[in-house]
């Protein structure tokens, strides 16, 4: 059974709801505050994909393309709810001297990821540095870092050049990595702490 | 000798592993030597992995948690009705 096959009849799409609920909640759990929430967004990513269930490639995995609209959704959501503003990405970058030598705030090496992940301030803080990318930006995080994919796909998706593509994934990167100290036990400067 | 900057520049292909071999000898050389690069660079990866292990589509294997029916139900009704 081809993938567009199973998702154009109602019956089929069922079934898909069925097969892919648990792993979208699964997800939907470690990107929401509440049991309430998750359940809101599988909801709504399960019926934008019924209604976009069209544009479904073949080519990709089902499990793939609803894992990406349940992320955006969850990203989406968080956006709605906060005040906080889209992230101005000129101040996040790294700075340096006349003679090209930079100016980086010392500290301990980070912990593991997987062991900084077990605090839910830190899942929390990574989702809100995420969702308050500037939407080009995001969009590239999300399709080279999360999704893994390279640098001329993401060029590809997002109809700009690959080298377009690759400064904004650095700018995306580098705010990031700002943003994430605090999370990473990374002691700000006194410009960062009136952030 | 390479910069901070131009290590900056070259710190994505560095990542990538597609920086030319004399390239990444001249990129290695500094960020060993470097104070400032070593936690910029480390830092900076530790957010792409933050970022990816939050996010990223889990592994399949079998459903370890429980599937609440009436989630299932929310679902399909929703979708029955759009
Ligand atoms: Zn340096």
């Amino acid at each position: 059974m081809t993938g567009p096959a199973r998702l154009s009849d109602p019956k089929r799409f069922a079934e898909v709801v069925k097969q892919y609920t648990g792993r979208l909640l699964a997800t939907a759990r470690r990107l929401t505050d509440s049991e309430a929430d998750a359940h809101d967004c599988v909801q709504e990513a399960f019926l934008l994909a019924y209604r976009s269930r069209s544009q479904f490639e073949g080519r990709a995995k089902i499990s793939s393309w609803l894992h990406r609209i349940l992320v955006n959704v969850a990203l989406e959501r968080v956006r709605k709810r906060s005040r906080r503003p889209e992230e101005a990405l000129e101040d996040l970058q790294p700075t340096f001297d006349e003679r090209g030598c930079r100016v980086e705030s010392q500290g301990p090496a980070p912990a593991e990821a997987q062991v900084l992940l077990e605090r839910a301030e830190t899942r929390t803080a990574v989702r809100d540095a995420i969702a308050h990318l500037p939407e080009g930006h995001r969009e590239i995080v999300l399709i080279r870092d999360i999704e893994g994919k390279t640098t001329a796909d993401a060029a590809r998706e997002l109809s700009i050049t690959q080298s377009a593509a690759r400064v904004r994934l650095h700018r995306a990167r580098a705010a990031l990595k700002r943003l994430l100290e605090p999370a990473m036990g990374v002691a700000g400067d006194k410009e960062d702490n009136k952030r | 000798m390479m910069t901070c900057k131009d290590v900056e520049r070259f710190l994505d292909d560095y990542l990538d592993g597609s920086l030319p071999f004399a390239t990444r000898i001249r990129f290695e050389i500094h960020v060993r030597m470097c104070a400032e690069c070593r936690p910029y660079i480390a830092r900076y990866r530790r957010a792409i992995e933050l970022g990816h292990k939050l996010l990223a589509e889990p592994p399949e294997g079998p459903a370890s948690e429980a599937v609440p029916q009436e989630l299932i139900d929310v679902i399909l009704k929703s979708i029955d009705e759009s």
